[in-house]
């Protein structure tokens, strides 16, 4: 349910550039972090606790003749900063759920990009059983993808592996028929920011969580998982390209402690 | 000292100056010079405005 | 595609999961699951180590460096005879009350202290007034060294008193822009106390002081130690303590006087009102237009309680109670503001509505004004115990005289403000190693002053008697400082010395002496034709007639040809001869009311004093008698009236009177050699006790050596 609500927010971000939809991301998220963060956090032993975190800094410049005082003081900044840290972790077990929930789904659409026609992948079928000759897989693939090598074996692992080739743009499904069972895979050959489905997952609760956007397979299916090796997405900053599945995180990191640093003041909230 | 311009006098002056500084009560030569040139000053300075003189007294307990 | 399934592993919500046990240990790119909240707790207290780790570090590098420079600058001669030296100053705490409560066994500290050591009489200044005798206390010097001779010194241009312990200038320097104005340079802000306080000189000789509260330290001494001023630290309006009444009653009606009034007005309902406070004013635009803060207050009639905000602070208020501090942030422009700390108090929500606001006190966190040295050692002390009071004389006396507050809310001024005093005290022991320490406590005075009429039967103020819960006020108070005295006892050492004194005493103030009018009857001061002698500040005075006149709380000026702008008495032998004439008819001098005498002696300033700036002082100083002392009136520069009349105001009791008969107290943990000290014999005894040789141009006599220390 959550991913049609963000697919439905996400759409006019799409076709611009990922860095924008980051920061538009983060402006609520800032907000709603905030937010919860002055309501969870108990704001008046914060306050008193940076205050003292002040009150020895001030100690440090004052007696900077005396040694002792200054390791006094310094002792005493470590022990209110443990303090600081352990209030902040009441408002952080109600600001982490939603946001591990959104950042997990943001991912599917900032952490990789699309395939460009001519480009290549590593296409992934991990099976229930391991080991044994090669087991009877059919894959069919749709017109604008196309295999470009012969299924690999890897009986140890229990994985069929081969190299899916990208022909033009589309959004295509993978079909895979295994001991009278079928399975689909999604493959998007894009330059926009949208979903992206790296894997479907086995069924599990961690694993449906990680990666949210295909239906996970059943238990007893024949197959576990199905992978597909999106490039890492690029990240654009100020001219710099970064490309790594996680930059948009760092980024979006970045700008949301930006933006609740600018935001303090106005709602009136002690970090 | 913190916050000061220093001013070349001659050195017997200042001879002069320490001499007396101590023999007229005054804690340094520097004090006694200064006094020197704050009356000198107040003879040439205009009185503050009286409003705002009047003003900073406000609320002082013993006269009100 | 290594790195991918690398990335694949590490990814979601494994990630998140193990940032929550990540938090605590070192910071990674994956705290951005974390969010910005938390976020910031981590970096930010990491940054916060780094920062204090880099602090430290350089100042443990810097500091052979430091220390081999002020080795070199102040060569320590002789070793230190103790540790620590601490004063504790109960500003006014009188002689006579502490000796008969510490007979009742009322005072067992300070008992406990005199025995371990001694207790003595501390003569005083002459005056016998705060200002005068603190700065004794830190000079050692007689008020002919030190400058100090009253609360107030006369412009000899203008014969308008002004305060004689700070000067504040305009600031010179400005840059026009339009109507902005920016200025250029700081106003001239001066100290007029003049030699030298003797924590200057232990800083010459490496010594630290930690000086908090000591009068006459506005602005601040720069010296080898850290400072919270005092005493005549003004309000933020510039006063020395203007409280503010917002009130519906209107401006006619013969309500109270004083302070700054302001009218409240109705808000569209029957319980809502409104005003606007003028704050300071703005210097940054041309005419210096105050700078304004909208006041909103609703009301409650029925419970007597109000909701009042203002600069972005909501405040429940109930009649009678006084509010926490209530941080003011005035904008000066886009970007700058001044802040101040007030209380507020709901005094009335009948017929009329009436809210009491405290003088506006400089914030000591971001302060507008040097108030201490370094410049943020208030800022310190506000992170270490909050807001506090940083006016000089930071109880609000003339709204109790002008019954606009009661007992009961001076009571809890005074107190809070001695609360956090001890807070300040308790942090500065605690973190002196070596060194000295003085700590004044200012409520004993302001209760001696205001709570007198309940112990002097027959006080004309005695009317004003309101609630005897506040009749055994002093002595709840001379109590409260022998806890003081107790706690501190309990944290010294015994290479510590600790002294616990007083600056003077107080006795009862029944009748005040209008030395005008008593000039003005003798033929010594005239009127100007047709002048009316009810106008403050001696505006009726004829200058060109008049010989002798009164400014300022302790003495007399005679009108000096050269010196005083119209004078026309010869400085030389007519002035001497006209200043015997006056002391002669005023020795002795008895209210015909009464019958009692009013004035022991009036005291030639000429053979008291000795010291360069003896030609400040006021040519007369009185001495009164118990129960009087100059009037209200005659403070303010009226001439008309009778010379005797009844006080009748809350404050009640005084020490502005023959300083023979208020003297002040001396305990030490260690017998003193006098047996008659004087507060000028404690700046060069703690040079003493630090090795250092008394400076020659201290009047005072070192207390303790060698010898008794043993």
């Amino acid at each position: 349910m959550l991913g049609t609500v963000i697919d439905w927010l996400q759409a006019p971000l799409s076709g611009l550039p990922a860095m924008v939809g980051v920061i538009v991301w983060s402006i609520p998220v800032s907000v709603f972090a905030l937010w919860v963060f002055g309501k969870t956090s108990n704001q008046d032993k914060i306050t008193a606790v940076k205050n003292k975190i002040a009150a020895s800094l001030f100690e440090i410049r004052l007696f900077n003749d005396d040694l002792r005082a200054i390791a006094r003081a310094q002792w005493e900044i470590t022990g209110h900063v443990l303090r600081y840290q352990g209030l902040a972790l009441v408002p952080m077990v109600f600001i982490l759920p939603p946001l591990v929930l959104l950042m997990v789904q943001l991912h599917m659409f900032y952490g990789f990009r699309g395939f460009a026609p001519g480009e290549t992948a590593l296409l992934r079928v991990e099976l229930a059983t391991t080991g044994g000759p090669r087991p009877d897989l059919a894959i069919e693939v749709p017109e604008g993808l196309h295999l470009e090598t012969p299924a690999v074996w890897v009986p140890s692992l229990g994985e069929l592996n081969w190299e899916l080739a990208a022909d033009a743009p589309g959004d295509y499904e993978l079909g895979f028929t295994i001991g009278g069972t079928t399975a689909t895979k999604t493959v998007s050959v894009t330059d926009r920011v949208v979903r992206l489905s790296p894997e479907r997952p086995p069924s599990g609760f961690m694993d449906q969580l990680e990666w949210p956007s295909e239906p996970p397979f059943d238990r007893d299916a024949q197959i576990r998982r199905i992978t597909i090796a999106y490039p890492e997405a690029t990240m654009e900053i100020f001219g710099w390209s970064w490309e790594w599945s996680f930059a948009w995180m760092v980024v979006f990191f970045v700008l949301t402690m930006v933006f609740a640093f600018a935001l303090k003041k106005p709602m009136g909230v002690e970090l | 000292m913190f916050g000061s311009t220093k001013v070349k006098l001659d050195a017997s002056l200042v001879e002069r100056i320490r001499k007396f500084a101590e023999i007229a009560g005054y804690s340094s030569p520097e004090e006694f010079i200064t006094h020197a040139l704050e009356k000198e000053l107040a003879l040439l300075e205009e009185a503050g405005d009286e409003e705002e003189i009047k003003k900073r007294l406000q609320g002082l307990g013993y006269m009100s | 595609m290594t790195t991918t399934t690398h990335a694949h592993r590490w990814s979601g919500v494994w990630v998140g999961t193990a940032l929550v046990f990540l938090v605590l240990g070192a910071p990674a790119t994956a705290d951005a699951y974390i969010g910005p909240g938390a976020g910031f707790a981590v970096l930010g207290s990491f940054a916060v180590i780094f920062v204090t780790m880099i602090l430290a570090g350089v100042s443990i590098l810097a500091w052979p460096f430091r220390t081999v420079w002020r080795m070199i600058r102040h060569r320590r001669k002789s070793k230190p005879l103790v540790k620590r030296t601490i004063f504790i100053g109960f500003d006014g705490q009188d002689a006579q009350i502490t000796e008969r409560m510490m007979a009742e066994g009322k005072l067992p500290n300070f008992s406990r202290l005199a025995e371990r050591g001694c207790y003595r009489r501390l003569r005083t200044t002459f005056p016998s007034i705060t200002p005068v005798a603190w700065s004794s206390f830190s000079t050692g010097t007689n008020p002919g060294r030190h400058n100090i001779f009253d609360f107030l010194d006369r412009d000899p241009r203008t014969y308008l008193p002004r305060l004689s312990s700070a000067h504040i200038g305009p600031v010179e320097k400005t840059l026009k822009i339009g109507k902005l104005r920016i200025p250029l340079a700081k106003p001239d802000i001066r100290l007029l106390r003049m030699s030298k306080p003797w924590w200057t000189i232990l800083g010459e000789n490496n010594i630290w002081s930690t000086i908090i509260r000591v009068p006459i330290t506005f602005p601040p001494d720069k010296f080898y130690g850290a400072q919270l001023g005092a005493m005549c630290i003004p309000d933020l309006l510039g006063t020395q303590g203007s409280f503010m009444l917002f009130t519906t009653r209107p401006e006619d009606e013969a309500f109270q006087e004083g302070g700054i009034r302001v009218s409240l007005s109705r808000n569209g309902s029957a319980t809502s009102f409104e005003a606007t406070l003028l704050g300071p004013e703005n210097s940054f635009f041309e005419g210096n237009p105050p700078m304004e803060l909208p006041l909103t207050i609703d009301v409650d009639p029925e419970s007597g309680t109000a909701t009042a905000a203002i600069s972005g602070t909501r405040l429940e208020l109930r009649t009678g109670e006084l509010s926490d501090w209530v941080k003011l942030d005035f904008k000066v422009i886009p970007g700058m503001k001044v802040s101040g700390l007030t209380r507020i108090m709901l005094t009335e929500t009948g017929e009329h509505v009436s809210l009491y606001m405290s003088p506006i006190n400089i914030e000591p966190g971001k302060p507008a004004m040097p108030i201490s040295h370094p410049s943020y050692y208030s800022s310190y002390l506000e992170k270490k115990i909050g807001p506090f009071a940083t006016l000089g004389l930071a109880e609000d006396t003339w709204a109790l005289n002008e019954q606009i507050t009661d007992d009961g809310t001076f009571w809890t001024q005074t107190q809070d403000v001695d609360g956090e005093r001890e807070q300040m005290l308790d942090i500065a022991l605690d973190r002196l190693r070596s060194g000295a320490l003085v700590t004044v406590f200012d409520a004993t005075d302001r209760v001696n002053h205001m709570y007198w009429r309940y112990i002097d039967e027959g006080h004309p103020a005695a009317a004003g008697v309101d609630d005897p819960e506040y009749a055994d006020a002093i002595e709840r108070q001379y109590i409260r400082n022998d806890g003081i005295v107790g706690r501190t006892l309990d944290k010294i050492n015994d290479d510590d010395v600790l002294f616990v004194l007083s600056d003077h005493g107080c006795t009862s103030f029944r009748r005040g002496v209008n030395l005008n009018a008593w000039l003005l009857k003798e033929g010594y001061l005239n009127l100007k034709p047709g002048a009316d002698p009810t106008q403050p500040w001696l505006q009726s005075v004829d200058w060109s007639t008049t010989k002798a006149y009164a400014v300022g709380l302790v003495g007399m000026f005679l009108n000096i040809r050269g010196r005083e702008a119209r004078g026309i008495v010869d400085p030389g032998e007519e002035a001497k001869a006209v200043k015997r004439q006056i002391a002669a008819n005023l020795q002795g001098l008895v209210d015909t009311e009464t019958g009692d005498i009013a004035i022991n002696e009036a005291f030639d300033t000429d053979t008291l004093y000795r010291g360069p700036y003896k030609g400040n002082a006021p040519d007369l100083l009185m001495g009164y008698n118990h129960g009087y002392r100059i009037s209200w009136d005659c403070a303010s520069g009226v001439v008309a009236g009778e010379v005797f009349e009844d006080n009748v105001k809350a404050w009640s009791g005084d020490h502005i009177v023959d300083p023979r008969l208020v003297p002040g107290i001396l305990l030490c943990n260690h017998e003193v050699s006098s047996a008659d000290p004087h507060i000028v014999d404690l700046a060069p005894t703690v040079l003493t006790l630090f090795g250092i040789r008394p400076a020659a141009h201290m009047d005072g006599r070192p207390l303790l050596d060698k010898a008794s220390l043993k």
